[in-house]
């Protein structure tokens, strides 16, 4: 049996605050014809706290990167290819980077398209891009070019897809509690935030249609 | 290190500093030196507010409407730049009375107030520079 082509694009750091300032017209597009929300995490304030909450399903808090990561059920029951994904510094998953301002945005989201392209031809993939938190430019629209066309490439390929943020931009103290959800399907309680533990549960839903 | 160079590089740390803090917070609502430029107002501050400022620019939201995160960087830039109208925002979740009261009915919804009374509305994410033509519109009037 053909395995579904499911993509959880996790994005750190994304904000819907810029997608009109930045005329990021295939978010704003997905924006307008996709199941939408709004992501709310005020304690969970760092990626792999963030991440490892997705995946477990539940809330999960540490201090910085893991070593080793765990079990992480969302992907034991959906099989799903990791890519970047920032419960340990480097990233889990293949491609992998260091979570620093070294790496370059082009080169992480070409990479990181460039696998989840091709493994989306095998089954689902769950994958991150982390430069929104890792690079401090002047000029934040140009950022959000290279995500809109990324986004573009790999929602075409997939057959549903769930894209969002776990937090937003970096604040005064922490982030901004405010990120981004858009998604091929919808969920219970649209007219409520989303919490971050749900998105592994629709993500699993969606590739296990159970 | 001599006293007056420390003096000059203070001075230099201060100045930087205030450059930075001015280009670093677009779309916060604050301005360079941390004044909230768009007040937020609920049920109980919200008619003594809209009564004791000549224009007023109300931006309703909700935190689970993602087009209302949308226009709040809009909604800041405009308070920055025209400081004579008094911006603010209600949570309309949190402050039923108030969205209830003025039938705001979807999310985000743009009210404009003059003397008191709402002489304009936008519903919906829209672009900048219809936003910017009521806020001059209402500026126009004062």
């Amino acid at each position: 049996m053909a395995r579904v082509k499911a993509l959880m694009l996790g994005v750190d750091s994304l904000t819907y605050k810029y997608f009109m300032k930045c005329n990021s017209r295939n978010l704003l597009t997905l924006l307008d014809t996709t199941f939408r929300g709004v992501t709310e995490n005020r304690t969970l304030q760092n990626p792999a706290s963030a991440w490892l909450t997705v995946l477990t399903e539940r809330e999960t808090q540490v201090q910085g990167f893991l070593q080793k990561a765990p079990e992480l059920p969302v992907v034991s029951e959906t099989k799903a290819t990791l890519i970047n994904v920032p419960i340990t510094n480097p990233t889990l998953g293949s491609p992998s980077f260091t979570m620093d301002p070294s790496i370059d945005i082009k080169d992480e989201v070409g990479n990181v398209v460039n696998a989840a392209l091709e493994a989306l031809d095998s089954g689902p993939v769950i994958a991150a891009i982390t430069a929104l938190e890792r690079v401090a430019i002047p000029n934040i629209c140009s950022l959000y070019d290279v995500i809109d066309s990324a986004v573009r490439k790999l929602v075409l390929a997939a057959d549903e897809f769930i894209i969002f943020s776990p937090y937003g931009p970096k604040a005064t103290s922490g982030y901004d509690p405010y990120g981004v959800y858009l998604a091929s399907r919808p969920r219970p309680n649209e007219h409520e935030t989303v919490k971050l533990w749900e998105i592994g549960r629709v993500f699993t839903i969606m590739v296990t249609r159970k | 290190m001599p006293e007056e160079d420390d003096a000059e590089l203070r001075k230099i740390l201060e100045r930087k500093k205030a450059e930075y803090a001015a280009q670093a917070l677009p779309g916060t609502g604050l301005q360079g030196s941390g004044e909230q430029l768009v007040t937020e107002l609920n049920d109980s501050t919200f008619d003594s507010y809209i009564s004791s400022h000549r224009a007023v620019v109300v931006d309703f939201w909700a935190p689970w409407c993602a087009p209302c995160f949308l226009i709040s960087p809009i909604i800041d830039d405009l308070a920055a730049q025209h400081r004579k109208i008094a911006f603010a925002r209600v949570n309309a979740d949190e402050s039923p009375e108030t969205a209830s009261k003025y039938y705001v009915m979807s999310l985000p919804t743009v009210m404009f107030f003059l003397d008191g009374q709402e002489v304009d509305r936008v519903v919906g994410a829209v672009p900048e520079e219809v936003l910017e033509e009521r806020v001059q519109w209402l500026e126009s009037r004062l």
